[in-house]
C-alpha cells in the first residue's frame, strides 16, 4: 500500500489530499487564514483522521499553492500548473485544457500526450478575473460568495461592466447600486467579466476541447456557465474542484 | 553582486546631484570601482564598468558637448564627431542600482509623465528633472522601434531649449529608404558639427564605423562561442554587457571589452569552469531584464539548471559597415535591425538564434509599455510551438519594482521549468 498527501495552499483556502494507490481516499479543506506550516499541518491531520490513516502512514507529501515554499515537511514542491492537470489526467485522461480560477490566480492550461502540460497563462499581477475579485464584489453587493451563483442565474442579462480592475469594478458596482439595477444583473456582469478576461487567457494557449474547470470558483455555476457561453463547450466540472491541485500533488509525491 | 550598495553608501552624501559634476566625487567613484575587481564575476564587465564610468565622468564633467541619443540611434556618429554621448534609458538602468527610483518617479510624476509609459524614459526623465543627469547640448533619436522615445526625449530637448534631431527611419528597407536615412544622417552630421562647434571630421567618423566593425567582429566571436554547450557564462552574467550594444558601437573600447570577454570564455572553456553545475535546459532571452534585485535568473538558473545562453538584444542583425560610405552604411544598419517592419523580420532572427544556440524555451520579458517587443509575442510564441519550442511570456518592468510580485513570477518560472522538464 501506497500512501501519499497533496498539500495546496492557496491565497484563501488549504486543501489536503491523501491517496492510497492512486485512489483519492480522502481531503480536508481549511481557511488559509495566515497561512502556511500550521494551516497545512491541520489540513493533512483532518484529511489523514477522515482516512483513518496516521502521519506515519504517508510515504510522501508535495506541497503545491502560492504558499508551497513555506511547508518544510513537503518532500517536494511542483507548481499549482502541474498539480491541476495531473489531477484533472486522473479523472479525465482525455482534457485538452483546463481553466483553473483560484482566490488570487487564474490559469489556463493547455495538456499535450499523457497530461503533460504544453502551455500555460497566468492572470497578470491584479487579481482581475479571479476568485478575490468575486470575494471583492461580494462584500460590495452585501451578499454571500456562495450564494452568487445562483442569483446570477436568476438574471436574464448582465449590467455592463465594463473595468475588471477590482477598484474600478467595485465602484461601478456601487453606482449601478444606486442607479437601482437588481443585484442579480450586477452579479451576472460580474461574471461576465471574469468569462471574458479567463476566455482571452484560453485564447493565448490555443484552447481546445475538451476543456475542465477547478478551482473555487468552478462552484460558482454564473461564471460556469458564462464560460461556456463563451466557449461553446461545456465545461467537465470535478465534485470537488478546489480540490484537484492537491489531488495532483498527491498522485505526483506517488510518482517520485 | 554586493557592488550597488557600496557605491550608495559611499555616495550617500555626494549623490546629492551638483556633486555628480564634481571632479573629485567621479574620481572617487572610479577609484571604488577599481578597487572592486572581485566584485565582479568577468574582468571583462569590470573593464566595462570602468570604461563606463569614464564615459560618464567625460559627461559630468562637460568633458565634450553632451548629446544624449536614444539606445537604438547609431553611435558611431556621435563618436565620429567627437562628442560625448549619453543614453538615457542605459543610465536609467544604472539609476535603478543607485537607488534614484523613488524621487525620479516623483519628479516625473510631476511633469505628466503618465504610469503607463515605458519606465525607463519615465525614470530617465525623473532622473533628468531631479538633476542626476548631464545637462544635454543637443539630442538625437531615432523614430524607429520605440515609440515613446521620440516624445520623451523631444521633452527634455525642449525644457533646455537645444536643437532635437530625430531621425525618420521608415519601416521597410529599400535603395530608396536607405538613401532617405543616409540624407539624413549626412545632414545630422553635419548640423551637429555646426551647432556643437565641432569639426565635421569624415576621417574621424571613417574611424568610428572601423571601430564599430571590429567590435561587432569581437561580439560574433562571443556569440559564437557562446553557442557550444554546456554554457560557460549564466544569462545573468551577460545581460550586462548589453550595455555596449546600446551605447558603444564606434568608441575606442567597445572591441577592447568584447576582445577580453571573449578571452575569458575560452579559458573558462578550456578549464571546463560551466555557468552551472549542471546544464538541464537552455533558454533564450528575448527584451530586456528587470535591473532591480529579482530571483528570476536564480529561480532558472541557480535552482533549474536552465540557463540562458542567449539575449537577442546581443545579436548583430546588421552587416559590415563600409567606412568609405559612413551614411550609407549607417543607414543600412538602421534599417536591418530585426526589430523593424512586419513582424517576419523579428521571427526569422529569433527562430535563427533558436536553432544557432540549440534552446528548447524563450522567454520574452514584456516590460510594462514596451509596444515594440510586446505587441508581437502571440505570433512569436505561435511559431515557436509550431516548432516545439516552449515559449513564456514573463510580465513585468525593468525598472519599477512595483511591478514585480516574487511568488507569482517564481509560479510562472517553476511552471514553465516543470513543462520543459
Ligand atoms: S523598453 Fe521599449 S518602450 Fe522602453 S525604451 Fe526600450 S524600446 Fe522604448
Amino acid at each position: 500500500m501506497t500512501v501519499t498527501a497533496g498539500l495546496d495552499l492557496g491565497s484563501l483556502s488549504t486543501k489536503a489530499a491523501i491517496v492510497e494507490d492512486g485512489k483519492l481516499v480522502s481531503f480536508a479543506v481549511l481557511p488559509t487564514g495566515r497561512g502556511g506550516a500550521p494551516v497545512a499541518e491541520r489540513a493533512l491531520e483532518e484529511a489523514l483522521a477522515r482516512a483513518g490513516l496516521k502521519r506515519s502512514d504517508v510515504d510522501s507529501i508535495v506541497a503545491t499553492g502560492y504558499g508551497r515554499i513555506s511547508v518544510p515537511f513537503a518532500h517536494r514542491r511542483v507548481t499549482e500548473i502541474t498539480c491541476h492537470a495531473r489531477g484533472v489526467y486522473h479523472l479525465w485522461p482525455d482534457t485538452a485544457t483546463v481553466i483553473d480560477i483560484g482566490g488570487q490566480d487564474s490559469k489556463v492550461i493547455r495538456l499535450g500526450p499523457g497530461g503533460k502540460v504544453v502551455d500555460f497563462v497566468m492572470n497578470e499581477k491584479c487579481s482581475a478575473g479571479t476568485g478575490r475579485f468575486l470575494e471583492v464584489m461580494a462584500r460590495a453587493l452585501e451578499v454571500n460568495i456562495e450564494e452568487m451563483g445562483e442569483l446570477s442565474l436568476k438574471a436574464r442579462k448582465g449590467a455592463a461592466i465594463s473595468n475588471t480592475c477590482t477598484v474600478f469594478a467595485e465602484s461601478e458596482v456601487v453606482s449601478l447600486l444606486a442607479e437601482g439595477r437588481p443585484v442579480e444583473e450586477i452579479i451576472r456582469g460580474l461574471h461576465e467579466a471574469v468569462a471574458e478576461r479567463v476566455v482571452s487567457m484560453a485564447e493565448r494557449v490555443g484552447w481546445q476541447e475538451p476543456v475542465a474547470m477547478t478551482g473555487g470558483v468552478a462552484k460558482n455555476l454564473g461564471v460556469v456557465r458564462s464560460l461556456e457561453e463563451r466557449l461553446g463547450v461545456s465545461l467537465r466540472l470535478p465534485e470537488e474542484p478546489q480540490i484537484m491541485g492537491a489531488l495532483g500533488a498527491a498522485l505526483l509525491a506517488a510518482e517520485v | 553582486m554586493d557592488l550597488y550598495p557600496k557605491l550608495r553608501s559611499a555616495l550617500a552624501e555626494p549623490l546629492k546631484r551638483r556633486a555628480l559634476h564634481s571632479p573629485l566625487v567621479i574620481k572617487l567613484v572610479r577609484q571604488i570601482l577599481s578597487a572592486q575587481k572581485r566584485a565582479f564575476p568577468w574582468e571583462a564587465s569590470h573593464l566595462l564598468a570602468l570604461k563606463a564610468i569614464d564615459q560618464a565622468a567625460d559627461a559630468f564633467l562637460g568633458r565634450g558637448p553632451v548629446v544624449w541619443h536614444n539606445v537604438f540611434f547609431p553611435t558611431e556618429l556621435l563618436y565620429g564627431l567627437g562628442v560625448v554621448p549619453f543614453a538615457p534609458e542605459a543610465a536609467a538602468a544604472a539609476a535603478v542600482g543607485l537607488g534614484l527610483v523613488d524621487e525620479a518617479f516623483r519628479a516625473a510624476d510631476g511633469r505628466w509623465f503618465g504610469t503607463d509609459g515605458c519606465s525607463f524614459h519615465r525614470l530617465a526623465l525623473g532622473c533628468e528633472v531631479a538633476g542626476y543627469f548631464p545637462r544635454p547640448q543637443a539630442v538625437v533619436c531615432t523614430s524607429h522601434l520605440c515609440d515613446i522615445a521620440p516624445q520623451s526625449l523631444a521633452l527634455t530637448a525642449a525644457r533646455h531649449d537645444i536643437p532635437f534631431h530625430l531621425l525618420d527611419v521608415p519601416q521597410r528597407a529599400g535603395p530608396e529608404e536607405t538613401r532617405y536615412v543616409a540624407r539624413q544622417l549626412k545632414e545630422m552630421f553635419f548640423s551637429l558639427a555646426e551647432g556643437l562647434r565641432k569639426e565635421p571630421d569624415t576621417e574621424r567618423l571613417a574611424e568610428a564605423l572601423r571601430r564599430s566593425n571590429e567590435a561587432r567582429e569581437g561580439l560574433l566571436r562571443v556569440s559564437r562561442l557562446r553557442r557550444e554547450p554546456p554554457a560557460v557564462i549564466r544569462g545573468d552574467e551577460a545581460h550586462g554587457f548589453l550595455y555596449i550594444m546600446l551605447t558603444s558601437f564606434g568608441s575606442p573600447w567597445a572591441a577592447v571589452v568584447y576582445d577580453k570577454w571573449y578571452e575569458e570564455l575560452k579559458r573558462r572553456r578550456e578549464q571546463g569552469r560551466w555557468a552551472v553545475p549542471r546544464e538541464k535546459i537552455r533558454l533564450l532571452w528575448l527584451h530586456l531584464r528587470p535591473y532591480y534585485a529579482n530571483d528570476i535568473f536564480k529561480i532558472l538558473e541557480h535552482e533549474g539548471g536552465a540557463v540562458v545562453v542567449f539575449e537577442e538584444m546581443n545579436h548583430v542583425y546588421w552587416d559590415e559597415l563600409d567606412p568609405r560610405h559612413p551614411f550609407l552604411s549607417l543607414a543600412r544598419k538602421v534599417l536591418s535591425h530585426h526589430g523593424l517592419g512586419p513582424l517576419e523580420g523579428r521571427l526569422g532572427a529569433v527562430k535563427g538564434m533558436v536553432e544557432d544556440f540549440g534552446v528548447q524555451g524563450v522567454v520574452h520579458f514584456a516590460h510594462w509599455g514596451c509596444r515594440q517587443s510586446t505587441a508581437g509575442a502571440a505570433l512569436i510564441q505561435q511559431a515557436l510551438r509550431e516548432q516545439g519550442i516552449a515559449f513564456l511570456n514573463l510580465d513585468g518592468d525593468c525598472v519599477d519594482r512595483q511591478k514585480y510580485a516574487p511568488g507569482a513570477v517564481r509560479t510562472r518560472l517553476e511552471g514553465f521549468l516543470e513543462l520543459l522538464g
